[in-house]
């Protein structure tokens, strides 16, 4: 059925030329540059070497020869015990850290037992209680693994998680002091994207603050906040617009943690944020260096780091899954492989890979293991690791960093001038912005000025039925059916004495300005689940107390 | 000949799924191609969906969900739709495994479209359903029919 496709760019054969002269964000790029391109660069001032200010080059000396980036992978399975069963696989196959991405239940901040998620609890773990997080560390070194939260798209997600990390430490006796890892605690770009349920700005930016506190204060060695700069890209935003906003991100969340008493020096010593390696190549190597640099460059002149070392800015990157095809879909292991490469020799810190069948199912174990092996092509096949920032110094490459980073600073300046992030994330000025960017990339997409194989370029209309061996659920009404006991009885066991009373307690503090996690700690302790405590923090601000507006608050907290 | 009526589409998002840009997207591209569009917004369950569909009184429900509990929703909401007699259509969107694709058919539910799919493709099948199923065979409102397809799928799986 050779049917005419609409939708596909009209391409002069004969005439061999590129759909697109421009990089991501719109830059004209020129046939050729030069040194006049570059005029102005001072060497000590603008790049430094690698491991040095203002770390244009890298944050460490040498980069990956002292230690190559982390390979990371998103893996959630519905049960704990498919978890684990699947995490060993990967970690034979090469991946250094392994984290689970929450469920739609946790990241909306339901209960498995909410009327929404009555088909979805269940997919992925579902943390409602701390005994459910312990379950899934269960057999692990808390103290030496690097334990990752990434509840992407929604931060309360991710302080409830945290919460419930502090609380196992607690219980098992284990000094949290000890504990590494990251979390994304990022309410700006959750408010930004909308990705998630759209939670009050208010209580995010107090919960951020808190967290950052508390956990500077209590698990020194943990990240307290990554900002997604991920999430800014995957809903249309371009290299440009990522920096300017998780820039300002970031400078809000060290403030909040400055305001709260703590020194700059404890909370930008950690800074991380997480970005997106786009198709583009250049943009993304120039889009890591030109972060560095802002990074360096903010610390230093707006916070006045008075070390280097807390100048430094770590990156992880997340190859995105937007780009990752149906059509032809052998073809996204290319474009994760180039997304990877541009990453890397950008100086990325950490690497997180789509897969290639994202967009048929939940990532299989075959297509985990082909992500694995790219990585490991990259790191020991290509070559492109074994010296620090390896295109330094080329002309178009500083040219293109200098631009990015100009244009990310004039966005901060703007955003400045018109009442600060905050601000724009809650009178709904960046959620316009970020849609605006969104309708120019998806109106891109439809008549084919940004280009994509087999979807508007040379769409093949006969393609076959692509051979994907998609994920399968097996028995998974048991599953559901055993999730849904297990959250019944948790419920019905507990002292709801001693619970009611955390609670009340909970909802207490936070009308005043006290740190809420050490509250939420001992919630936890006293076995309330995430849509209490969420509940009890959102009436103290006024909101109603189910995330969604459908429940009514629990007859035992009347 | 009696002037037609536009075609009336809910977009809905059933469940705790917040990818919402599909459904946006599809919303607007149906506005563009001259449709009435109303927009659920996210977080509904299949009765909420209903009711809106029938209050609204539209010709199709066109659903988008990423996550993996759309196979019962939508077979689920198709059911309901059906057992109202209210005759409405339901074509649907999103990441759709192809072992599902074979039970939403079955269901009624048609359309799935994933990932790349030409808005053309989207809007010709819409109006090709409206008008041969719901315009030209079936009248508005028609008695409801019995159906002889017992839905296993939507309890089993």
């Amino acid at each position: 059925m050779a049917k005419k496709e609409e939708n596909v760019i009209t391409f002069d054969r004969s005439k061999r030329t590129f759909v697109k002269p421009t990089t991501e964000s719109g830059f004209e790029v020129k046939p050729s540059y030069g040194p006049d391109d570059i005029k102005g660069v001072d060497y000590k001032r603008d790049l430094g070497n690698d491991g040095e200010y203002p770390y244009a080059r890298g944050i460490y000396k040498g980069m990956y020869r002292n230690m190559l980036w982390v390979s990371a992978q998103a893996l959630t399975r519905e049960t704990a015990e498919k978890s684990r069963k699947d995490r060993k696989v990967t970690w034979e196959a090469g991946a250094d850290t392994i984290y689970l991405s929450s469920g739609d239940v946790n990241r909306t901040g339901c209960d498995p037992d909410h009327p929404l998620a009555k088909y979805d609890a269940g997919y992925c773990p579902e943390q409602f209680s701390w005994r459910r997080l312990e379950s899934d560390l269960k057999g692990i070194d808390i103290t030496t693994a690097i334990i990752t939260f990434h509840g992407a798209s929604s931060q309360q997600d991710d302080v409830l998680c945290v919460s419930q990390l502090a609380t196992i430490a607690d219980m098992w006796g284990v000094d949290k002091k000890l504990i590494r890892g990251s979390c994304i605690n990022d309410p700006i770009s959750n408010a930004a994207t909308g990705f998630s349920v759209d939670f009050p700005l208010d209580i995010g930016r107090r919960l951020n603050g808190d967290l950052t506190a508390f956990v500077c204060r209590e698990m020194p060695k943990f990240s307290a906040f990554a900002p997604i700069a991920y999430d800014l890209w995957e809903a249309g935003c371009n290299s440009v617009q990522q920096l300017g906003i998780i820039m300002s991100s970031v400078s809000a969340y060290c403030q909040e943690a400055i305001d709260r008493g703590i020194p700059f020096e404890a909370v930008g010593g950690r800074v991380t944020i997480s970005i997106a390696s786009s198709l583009d190549f250049f943009e993304t190597v120039c889009k890591l260096r030109a972060a560095r640099r802002m990074w360096a460059r903010i610390a230093r002149e707006r916070f006045g780091a008075k070390e280097d070392k807390v100048c430094r800015l770590r990156i992880a990157v997340r190859t995105p899954g937007q780009t990752i095809t149906r059509q032809q879909p052998l073809n996204n292991i290319a474009r994760i492989g180039f997304q990877a490469l541009a990453a890397i020799i950008g100086g990325c810190n950490a690497m997180d890979y789509a897969r290639h069948d994202e967009a048929f199912c939940i990532p299989s174990e075959e297509s985990s293991i082909i992500t694995l092996a790219l990585n490991h092509i990259i790191a020991q096949e290509t070559g492109v690791g074994l010296t620090a920032d390896p295109l330094g110094g080329s002309y178009y490459v500083e040219w293109l960093t200098n631009k990015l980073e100009e244009e990310a600073f004039k966005l901060m300046k703007e955003i400045e001038s018109i009442g600060g992030i905050w601000t724009v994330a809650q009178n709904g000025w960046l959620r316009k912005y970020v849609n605006a960017a969104r309708d120019q990339r998806l109106s891109g997409l439809a008549d084919g000025s940004i280009p994509q194989v087999g979807v508007n370029f040379f769409r093949l209309p006969d393609a076959k039925e692509p051979d994907i061996v998609e994920y399968e659920f097996k028995d998974f009404d048991k599953t559901q059916a055993a999730l849904f006991k297990e959250v019944r009885d948790y419920k019905a066991n507990r002292d709801i004495k001693k619970t009611r009373a955390a609670l009340l307690k909970l909802r207490e503090k936070a009308k005043t300005k006290e740190n809420l996690i050490y509250c939420i700690v001992e919630c936890f302790k006293a076995d309330a689940t995430r849509s209490e405590i969420l509940g009890m923090i959102r009436e103290a601000f006024g909101y109603s107390y189910d995330t969604v507006g459908m429940i009514e608050r629990p007859k035992f907290l009347n | 000949m009696v002037e037609k009526r536009k075609i009336r589409v809910l977009v809905a998002k059933p469940g705790t799924d917040s990818h919402y840009r599909g459904a946006e997207l599809v919303a607007q591209i149906l506005r563009n191609a001259g449709m009435e569009v109303v927009y659920t917004g996210r977080y509904q369950t299949s009765e909420m969906i209903v009711s809106t569909a029938i209050a609204e009184d539209v010709d199709v429900v066109a659903l988008s969900s990423l996550a993996w509990s759309q196979e019962k929703y939508y077979t689920e909401i198709a059911k309901m739709l059906k057992d109202k007699g209210t005759g409405i259509l339901v074509v649907g969107g999103g990441i759709i495994s192809e072992k599902a694709k074979p039970k939403l058919l079955k269901a009624g539910v048609t359309g799935l479209y994933g990932p790349g799919t030409p808005y053309e493709v989207i809007i010709s099948h819409i109006k090709d359903r409206v008008e041969k199923e719901r315009w030209g065979t079936a009248p508005k409102k028609a008695a409801p029919k019995k159906t002889a397809t017992k839905k296993s799928s939507s309890k089993k799986c």
